[in-house]
């Protein structure tokens, strides 16, 4: 069986190698055409998750996430080897690379002006990135926005959508015809599921964005939707909170989001309906002085 | 594809200027081996040093770049840190060294520049330790989660007490009172390396370059694990090679000869002369030619194996081997026989019970993504 | 300017909302939120310098000199 892949999800690539059929299969279903054979080309990290060795691999089989030499988490149970194989992806990232500010928030576009969505769990923040990616948006990321430093600028990390718990019945519903992964179950974050984006937005992966908006939203049930702007020394302390290479960047990281804060419009929304959001992202935030 | 080995490896640090006849391909597998020994920073330094940096392609200085400012940071930090462990133990401890990594950034010596460590070591006086270890408590310090028999080996026979972290920061802190083992019977007079003590600008003590180069040559020839062994060794070197003027290897000889770690010295002085042609002066390389032991053709076997960039990508044959015998021969030179089969039998059982298990089942903490 | 107190390390930043200042100390990484403008807390700042040193300990300025912000 081959087991060595290449996956190039500008502006880093992998080399992805794993033995495990279910492995495989999500892959395929997640990254399409983007997955090719690995034939020695040039990658920034090397990443394998593969089946733990001993008792454990019959018993209560467990996948192993290795980047290079490196095991930077406890085995997980065989049935999560693909979400884990994801968020080794999201560990290596974060570990090492320090010539953007990255930022944990889903990042998305409409055309060139894009919209940073920082959220803790919870908040329903995938939810509204799937459904904002399906309905003439592009997503950047889901997970990791990438600015440049000193600028407003965020360069694309295309990779699929996690959604979790509640968001996955949602979605399937709402995009029947979606790339959907198998589902984790029982993760530290429950159950949780991965979403490739549309086309647009893979075909769209190599063009940076010029953030415009800081959006913190939260999903809550049985309310009309609310908007408040947010004073600029919140959302930054905000920010800062979801920053995860602030303290290596020190004080890069601290200009380039001042900067980014004074640059753009800052809201925290309280909303149940979708539709409702988009509306409002795109005449107000989007566009407007 | 392109492939390399662990002395194309080493050559790029001796010798620049041979970076401009590697591939891409090569360069990729270079990166990985030298992200594996935390030497990026270390590396990016010397190139920029020697003026090739700029010549490298993009990819490379890419990663050369994340691993500097990684180090950069990682100095900073350790800055920080030195203040609070001061502040927190003033008073309440005779000396507060700081060794070994935190040493080199502290001290202005080029050896800290690019050097990436996993703690922060210190040596302090042993009637205080109890006194430090309920210190840092107060400060959020926590002991680091070992297994229950490897917290009674680091209390009763090691010469550290298990490492602590700092609840907030990560940090970890190892704290020690003296360089090796006291059942060794080697434990050397710490008094010998305390007079070796000098202090920063900022008031931090840390040892002399000499005093430096010998608590690195104890630690890696002692060293159960050779995995930083290739980092250590360019330590060594670097050491010896920057302002090692006539009064440093004085001191260094007799400061081995004090502590009774010559042997440690010769075999230093030989493997850094052999990986980097150091610049070691006769008359030394003559003191302690007495040193050699009559199995030296097997020690040059596994030492020249073993203290270099190892890694699946550029391996030499039969090291696992080599690191086998050094693992042993560490655990050897740290206690008595009889007491090294009883501690070999118990771990041997905890090493049989891994393999079995896998390797974490002893892990009390559960890390998860 | 009250500014010249602070350490070497430290970067201010005052929000254009008049929402007030943000304040990095890079050496300990320390990230602070000030309620105030870039003005007051200069004022703020000289009036904590001229104050006899056995009141000090009482102004809102205090924990900025403890943290490290400030050198005296």
């Amino acid at each position: 069986m081959v087991s060595d892949f290449y996956l190039d999800l500008h502006p880093f690539s992998f080399k992805v190698t794993t033995r495990i059929p279910q492995v495989l299969t999500n892959l395929q279903t997640i990254y399409g055409k983007k997955l090719v054979k690995y034939d020695g080309q040039l990658c920034s990290y090397e990443l394998s998750v593969g089946k733990a060795s001993g008792v454990r691999r019959v018993i209560r089989p467990q996948a192993r996430f290795m980047c290079d030499q490196k095991e930077p988490f406890k085995p997980l149970s065989l049935q999560k080897s693909y979400a884990f194989l994801e968020w080794g992806m999201n560990w290596t990232i974060a570990a090492n690379e320090v010539q953007h500010v990255i930022i944990h928030s889903a990042v998305l576009a409409k055309g060139d002006k894009a919209i940073l969505f920082p959220a803790p769990p919870g908040s329903g923040k995938s939810t509204l990135t799937a459904y904002l990616a399906h309905n003439g948006w592009r997503l950047l990321s889901d997970e990791m926005a990438l600015i440049i430093p000193g600028t407003n600028t965020v360069v694309p990390f295309v990779r699929p959508i996690c959604l979790k718990n509640q968001s996955i019945d949602i979605a399937k519903k709402l995009f029947p015809d979606g790339q959907f992964s198998d589902i984790a179950k029982d993760t530290h974050k429950g159950d949780v599921i991965h979403l490739s984006p549309p086309q647009i937005s893979w075909d769209a992966g190599k063009e940076n964005a010029e953030l415009v908006g800081v959006v913190f939203p939260n999903y809550t049930a049985n309310t009309d939707l609310q908007i408040y702007q947010l004073d600029k020394r919140q959302a930054f302390m905000q920010l800062v909170d979801n920053a995860f290479n602030y303290s290596v960047l020190r004080g890069v990281g601290f200009s380039t989001l001042a900067n980014v804060i004074e640059g753009v419009k800052t809201f925290e929304i309280f909303h149940n309906e979708l539709a409702e959001v988009k509306d409002f992202l795109e005449q107000e935030v989007i566009t407007g002085g | 594809m392109d492939n390399i080995n662990v002395s194309l490896v080493i050559d790029l640090y001796k010798k620049p200027l041979k970076t401009k006849a590697l591939s891409l391909s090569q360069w990729q597998k270079i990166i990985l081996v030298l992200r594996h020994h935390q030497l990026l920073a270390r590396y990016y330094q010397r190139f920029v040093q020697t003026g090739v940096f700029d010549f490298l392609p993009e990819y490379c200085r890419h990663h050369f770049i994340n691993g500097d400012v990684i180090a950069q940071n990682q100095k900073i930090q350790v800055e920080f840190e030195a203040k609070e462990l001061v502040d927190a133990l003033k008073g309440r401890v005779e000396y507060l060294i700081f060794l070994k990594g935190a040493g080199y950034s502290l001290s202005d010596h080029p050896v800290g520049n690019g050097r990436v460590y996993s703690d922060i070591d210190v040596l302090v006086d042993k009637p205080s330790i109890v006194n430090v270890e309920r210190q840092l408590l107060h400060h959020g310090w926590m002991p680091e989660s070992v297994s229950d028999y490897d917290d009674k080996y680091y209390r009763k026979w090691a010469h550290e007490i298990p490492p602590m972290r700092q609840s907030k920061r990560g940090t970890i802190i190892d704290i020690h009172h003296n360089i090796v083992p006291p059942i060794s019977g080697r434990a050397p007079n710490v008094s010998a390396l305390i007079e070796e003590v000098i202090h920063t600008n900022d008031g931090y003590a840390i040892l002399t370059p000499a005093a430096m180069t010998l608590h690195s040559i104890v630690h890696l020839f002692f060293n159960e694990d050779m995995k930083n062994g290739y980092r250590d060794l360019i330590d060594i070197h670097m050491f010896m090679s920057k302002d090692a003027d006539k009064n440093y290897w004085q001191t260094l000889l007799k400061l081995a000869q004090d502590t009774g770690f010559e042997y440690e010295l010769f075999l230093a002085c030989r493997y850094v002369t052999r990986i980097f042609d150091t610049e070691v002066p006769d008359y030394i390389t003559v003191a302690l030619a007495k040193c050699e032991p009559r199995n030296i053709k097997l020690l040059d076997f596994m030492f020249t194996k073993v203290l270099t960039p190892v890694h699946p990508y550029a391996s030499p044959s039969f090291f696992l081997m080599a690191e086998f015998f050094i693992l042993v021969r560490g655990h050897f030179l740290k206690m008595p026989a009889h007491i090294l089969i009883y501690h070999l039998i118990s771990k041997g059982c905890i090493s049989i019970t891994c393999a079995l298990l896998g390797k974490h089942f002893f892990e009390k903490e559960l890390k998860q993504p | 300017m009250a500014f010249d107190s602070l350490n070497k390390g430290v970067l201010v930043h005052s929000f254009s909302d008049s929402s007030g200042c943000v304040m990095l100390n890079s050496a300990t990484g320390e990230t602070l939120s000030i309620e105030l403008q870039s003005e007051e807390l200069q004022i703020k700042i000289k009036e904590y310098i001229c104050m006899p040193q056995d009141i000090r300990a009482t102004s809102d300025i205090a924990s900025l000199y403890k943290k490290r912000f400030l050198v005296l």
